[in-house]
């Protein structure tokens, strides 16, 4: 059997909350269930069925096709199960996330993988600012689990992020801000002023990118855990990401009495 | 039971339950983690005075380490979750976190766990730095090489102490070259022969005439005292008898290792001065587990 199968009928303005839409929620439900329930579309609700075309199948391995930015918060909240999206991603995929999977074949919208805590969500393209990031007054960002994008990260990537693995191209302004751990590696380089704020955790850029000058430069090391994270990474299916082992150790945020990093491909 | 002309008694190794961890020591190359692990389980021969019994139970390739260098798996064997902990903390902080380019990983998963990281990180002063990929936990602890990496816990299994088999040679030298075939040929995953190269020449007793002494000499076993022990165990011909004691994580593991080192010793024969093979235990009271020796072979 296939994969349960939305199609969006036809693309929507208004945003379309995705959160009930899960392969927990859709087990045992038949095709004519599903259309019944009922989606916050701007600010009323309308029936999935109005929305998508629903082809039965195993919602362990849901596929939303002709997908556009206005579907959001995409596996919100997700145990288990897989979802494709075919298409981009709006904002908030896999806010909040436990564990399984979210693969995006287009791009993504903001805080893609907020707050998760388990799972995999890759993006194809690009994903928009605050990848694993912490809501607004939200304590931490991502506490496990990973965000894996082929194309670049937006602003503020990992913003508060405490445990997990984000992975982009490049990176836009302050990667890594008030980060509390984890890892972000960024396979170039990012805009200004990667780490402000940043308390513990780890980020590496594959390129050069002015530090804060909050930062100390503790000079060029080769580091034996970034093997454990190429093999890491490996066990992700991701081969030949990874810069350099040898790298230049920046650490920081000083200004914030932080013990973070900034490992610089040397 | 008669096997290339060697006795093999009508008896059985008797064993005990012990817990047990697999440490993987890598380094820069094999010879700097060899001498991590030769230090980290020196002094481990048996746990009435050691605390734990250890030993390398091979070396690793690149392929199957998780840093991808070269390494060593030793195991750790104690009798109880905390005098393992114990000692592994101690031996890994003092051997394997001050020996050049190591790094330090659990070798199996177990239902229990102790520390291994998880206190050594300390050392770190605060400098120290946790890294989780995936469901593990590391710690980078820095150093004045560099930094050491080790995991932050180790599995722990049940496993098997004290199984063994006792060669009884005419000679010193016929015994020594039976041991040291056994040894040889019982190497192998799951087990050590903790004693040094493998071998014992000073079985024991429980109990001895001294107070305070939990252990003393085997007299029944010892050629010297041939005529004079109470109960010499040992015929008028047999010259010198050596122990070969093995841990294991399992009792198949314990099992094999003792068939193929009885084999191993009985293939220089009694023309090689090998006149039989038997076995330690205490009428099945110390241990649940009983490696009944003709039934191995």
């Amino acid at each position: 059997m296939g994969g349960l199968t939305l199609t969006l009928r036809e693309r929507v303005r208004l945003p379309v909350d995705m959160a009930p839409v899960l392969p927990e929620l859709l087990a045992g439900l038949s095709a004519q269930e599903i259309g019944k329930l009922e989606l916050q579309c701007g600010n009323r609700r309308v029936p999935l069925g109005e929305l998508f075309e629903v082809a039965a199948g195993d919602p362990q391995r849901l596929v939303i096709r002709d997908t556009c930015p206005a579907l959001e918060r995409i596996g919100a909240g997700m145990k288990g199960g897989a979802i494709a999206v075919e298409g981009d991603a709006g904002a908030l995929p896999g806010l909040g996330m436990k564990g399984g999977s979210i693969e995006v074949a287009g791009a993504a919208g903001a805080f893609a993988g907020s707050e998760m805590s388990g799972g995999v969500i890759r993006v194809a393209g690009d994903a928009a600012g605050f990848v694993g990031a912490a809501q607004a007054g939200g304590r931490f960002g991502m506490t496990g689990g990973a965000v894996l994008v082929g194309g670049d990260l937006g602003d503020r990537a990992g913003d508060r992020m405490r445990r997990g693995l984000v992975l982009g191209g490049s990176a836009g302004l302050h990667a890594g801000s008030r980060m509390i751990g984890g890892t972000i590696l960024v396979r170039g380089t990012c805009s200004t002023l990667p780490g402000v704020g940043m308390k513990r955790g780890t980020l590496i850029l594959g390129g050069t990118a002015a530090a804060p000058a909050t930062f100390a430069d503790n000079g060029v090391h080769e580091l034996g855990w970034l093997a454990l994270l190429e093999r890491h990474l490996a066990g992700l299916g991701l081969r030949g990401m990874f810069p350099s082992r040898r790298v230049r150790r920046l650490t920081g945020d000083l200004a914030a009495g932080g013990k973070g990093e900034i490992l610089v491909a040397a | 039971m008669i096997l290339n002309g060697v006795a093999i008694d009508d008896s059985f190794a008797e064993a005990f339950p012990m817990r047990a961890t697999r440490l993987v020591i890598t380094a820069a190359d094999t010879r700097w983690a060899r001498i991590a692990a030769l230090s980290m389980t020196g002094f481990a021969t048996s746990v009435i005075a050691c605390g734990c019994e250890a030993g390398i139970e091979r070396e690793l390739g690149p392929s199957e380490t998780p840093d991808g260098r070269p390494g060593v798996a030793v195991l750790v064997f104690a009798m109880d979750l905390e005098s393992l902990a114990a000692q592994v903390q101690a031996r890994v902080g003092q051997c394997v976190l001050t020996c050049p380019t190591t790094a330090c990983f659990s070798g199996i998963d177990g239902e229990e766990r102790i520390g291994l990281g998880k206190g050594l990180r300390f050392f770190g002063d605060g400098f120290q730095f946790s890294k989780k990929l995936g469901d593990r936990r590391y710690w980078r602890v820095p150093v004045m090489e560099g930094e050491f990496v080790i995991q932050d816990v180790a599995g722990v299994v049940p496993a098997v102490g004290g199984g063994n088999f006792l060669i009884l040679a005419a000679s010193p030298g016929a015994a020594l070259d039976a041991a040291e075939a056994a040894v040889a040929a019982m190497a192998g995953p799951g087990v050590i022969m903790p004693f040094p190269g493998g071998v014992v020449r000073s079985g024991s007793k429980i109990g001895s005439k001294y107070k305070g002494l939990i252990a003393s000499t085997n007299d029944a076993f010892c050629p010297t005292l041939r005529g004079q022990a109470p109960a010499s165990a040992l015929a008028d011909d047999v010259g010198s008898v050596l122990e070969i004691v093995i841990d294991g994580l399992s009792e198949a593991a314990v099992a094999r290792a003792t068939a193929a080192g009885i084999r191993a010793a009985c293939t220089l024969g009694s023309g090689g001065g090998i006149l039989g093979i038997t076995a330690g235990n205490y009428g099945g009271k110390l241990g649940p587990y009983h490696f009944h020796l003709r039934e191995l072979l």
